[in-house]
């Protein structure tokens, strides 16, 4: 090699090893170096970084007797569902009990899921059961029910989550509301410029907007042009320590603010002569 | 390679390596005999007081910019007159003034430099209220900025404040009812008729708290203010689902056994509309 290429070599070396020790001084506090230069080079600490948004993951099948120590919340949640079901599409003994199986086997494959998330991601990326449990009703009522009936669970279940949007919309703007004194102009322009920005996170769970120092706030890129010069100062030094876990079941909308207060016992209607939303009974009587 | 630029490029892998670790904000402990110490500045004080702001002058300047922004919500009903804005400038700052007298008055006392646990224990319920009062604005229902208006602004225009605020606040309430809707929903899957009749009685039949008090409360109060229009609400579930309902507006009842008891600062008044500004 000559004495001029190693000397170009030597040059990148130190180049490199500059960077290197420049990003470890760059660590955030309390991180350690590898954590700095990582943070550096990637945006991504030692710890994994800050979450964004939820990631999409494939829920595993499962035996349908798998449990662990996620499958009795997961129950009660299936509970809820199929009561859920019932009131909107008024389902007979067998189609609820159709229902209840499906729901149980998926049940095993997101606890068998959130088992593996469970060191690996924060459980507000953990996929959302409420979804994947409706998701698969959806498919059964679409097989089951007239259309009809099965787009009435579709819609209510799309109204659902609509709600559950616009409280999180709706509380964000409270909080920011209480800190800036927002005009009625800039509440409704807040309101369009979040509704951009929605994260499906932030609807899990409601807890979140009672401790203003850990709700989720939109973009500073969203808000500040929205704001006057005064407002900005205000927002700018506000606050915020990022999100808080109060523990998967509530990160994950299992459960309520107020804990586990019991559940729904599904009634269902006295065995039926004929079933009620029977779609190949229906069929059958057009022919 | 030249050895200089070789032995340079050591050493700065070596300073990688083992060099100083990055600072913390970590309060230093150290033991002094059997008993954990803590090293406190006044510059910590203040931090854990007001957080974000870093310095007393910091936190002095956010506290005025705060006012700027309550006197610019005054000025839409938009025929504030510049004396008016200078008098109610005035009664803020006098909150401000206040406030950062007892803060300081606080400070005068509380130990410093090697401390115990203990002491900072104490500090602590000392520190504690002034960094609640801060945190909830300085210009609250008891504030002199609060009292100043009705004396300063018109009859008319003070009813066109009034507006303004019984407008934010049915907004908040709003948002509120919703967020304790969408926990509900949870527990009891509401269908989209549930949800617009419950929110239309609570509008309808409640009134907004005066005051939320402690944040974490604020759900609470929304099923306390539903455990007082049950009967309207009961028809809207059903059996099965009313059984859960009950449980949940039980936690709001608790919100009235807590009032009784005291040590909480919660006030919930029915009382009508036009006099919800004080």
């Amino acid at each position: 090699m000559s004495r001029h290429s190693k000397r170009r070599m030597g040059g990148w070396l130190l180049a490199a090893v500059s960077v290197l020790w420049i990003g470890s001084y760059g660590a955030a506090c309390g991180e350690d170096r590898i954590g700095g230069v990582m943070r550096f080079l990637f945006g991504r600490g030692a710890g994994g970084g800050e979450a964004r948004g939820v990631i999409n993951l494939v829920v595993e099948d499962a035996p349908a007797d798998f449990e662990n120590q996620f499958t009795p919340l997961l129950n009660k949640l299936l509970s809820a569902e199929l009561h859920f079901a019932h009131k909107v599409c008024q389902l007979n003994a067998e189609q609820v009990a159709r229902l209840k199986e499906v729901g149980q086997v998926k049940v095993a494959a997101i606890a068998k899921t959130y088992g593996q998330q469970r060191n690996q991601h924060q459980s507000s990326e953990w996929p959302d059961a409420r979804d994947l449990l409706t998701a698969a009703f959806q498919e059964q009522l679409d097989a089951l029910l007239p259309a009809e009936t099965a787009q009435r669970y579709r819609e209510e279940m799309a109204a659902r989550r609509l709600a559950r949007d616009a409280a999180a919309r709706e509380m964000i703007l409270v909080l920011m509301d209480r800190r800036l004194s927002l005009t009625p102009e800039q509440y409704t322009q807040l309101d369009g410029a979040i509704s951009g920005q929605r994260d499906a996170s932030w609807s899990r769970n409601m807890q979140m907007f009672l401790y203003e120092e850990y709700a989720p706030m939109p973009d500073d890129s969203v808000v500040r042009p929205l704001l006057s010069d005064r407002q900005r100062d205000i927002w700018a030094s506000r606050t915020n320590y990022g999100r808080i876990s109060f523990g998967w079941e509530q990160d994950l909308g299992l459960m309520t603010p107020w804990g586990d207060l019991g559940d729904i016992e599904l009634e269902l209607p006295a065995a039926q002569a004929e079933p009620a939303n029977d779609a190949t009974q229906e069929a059958a009587q057009e022919e | 390679m030249s050895s200089h630029s070789l032995i340079l490029t050591v050493c700065m892998l070596g300073l990688i390596a083992f060099g100083p670790a990055s600072p913390t904000r970590a309060q230093a402990l150290v033991m002094v005999g059997n008993e954990q110490m803590i090293e406190m500045t006044r510059e910590q004080l203040v931090q854990n007081v007001f957080r974000n702001q870093h310095s007393l002058a910091d936190a002095e300047r956010h506290a005025a910019s705060a006012l700027a922004v309550q006197i610019d919500f005054v000025a839409l009903i938009g025929t504030l007159r510049a004396g008016q804005r200078d008098q109610l400038e005035l009664a803020g700052q006098g909150d401000i003034h206040r406030y950062f007298s007892d803060f300081e008055s606080y400070l005068a006392t509380a130990p410093t430099g090697q401390i115990t646990m203990q002491q900072w224990n104490d500090i602590w319920q000392g520190l504690q209220p002034l960094q609640a009062r801060y945190t909830a604005g300085l210009h609250g229902r008891d504030s002199l900025f609060r009292k100043t208006l009705p004396t300063t602004l018109d009859e008319d225009q003070f009813a066109a404040y009034q507006v303004l605020e019984q407008q934010r606040s049915r907004q908040h309430y709003q948002a509120v009812i919703k967020a304790t809707l969408a926990a509900i929903d949870g527990k009891i899957p509401l269908t989209t008729a549930q949800r617009e009749q419950i929110l239309r009685l609570m509008l309808e039949k409640t009134r907004p708290p005066r005051s939320y008090g402690q944040s974490y409360y604020q759900y609470h109060i929304v099923l306390y203010q539903m455990s007082t229009i049950e009967a309207d609400l009961k028809p809207l579930f059903a059996e099965n689902e009313w059984e859960l309902m009950q449980k949940i507006l039980q936690q709001g009842r608790m919100i009235e056994h807590m009032r009784q008891r005291g040590g909480v600062e919660l006030e919930i008044v029915e009382e009508p509309e036009e006099n919800l500004i004080q």
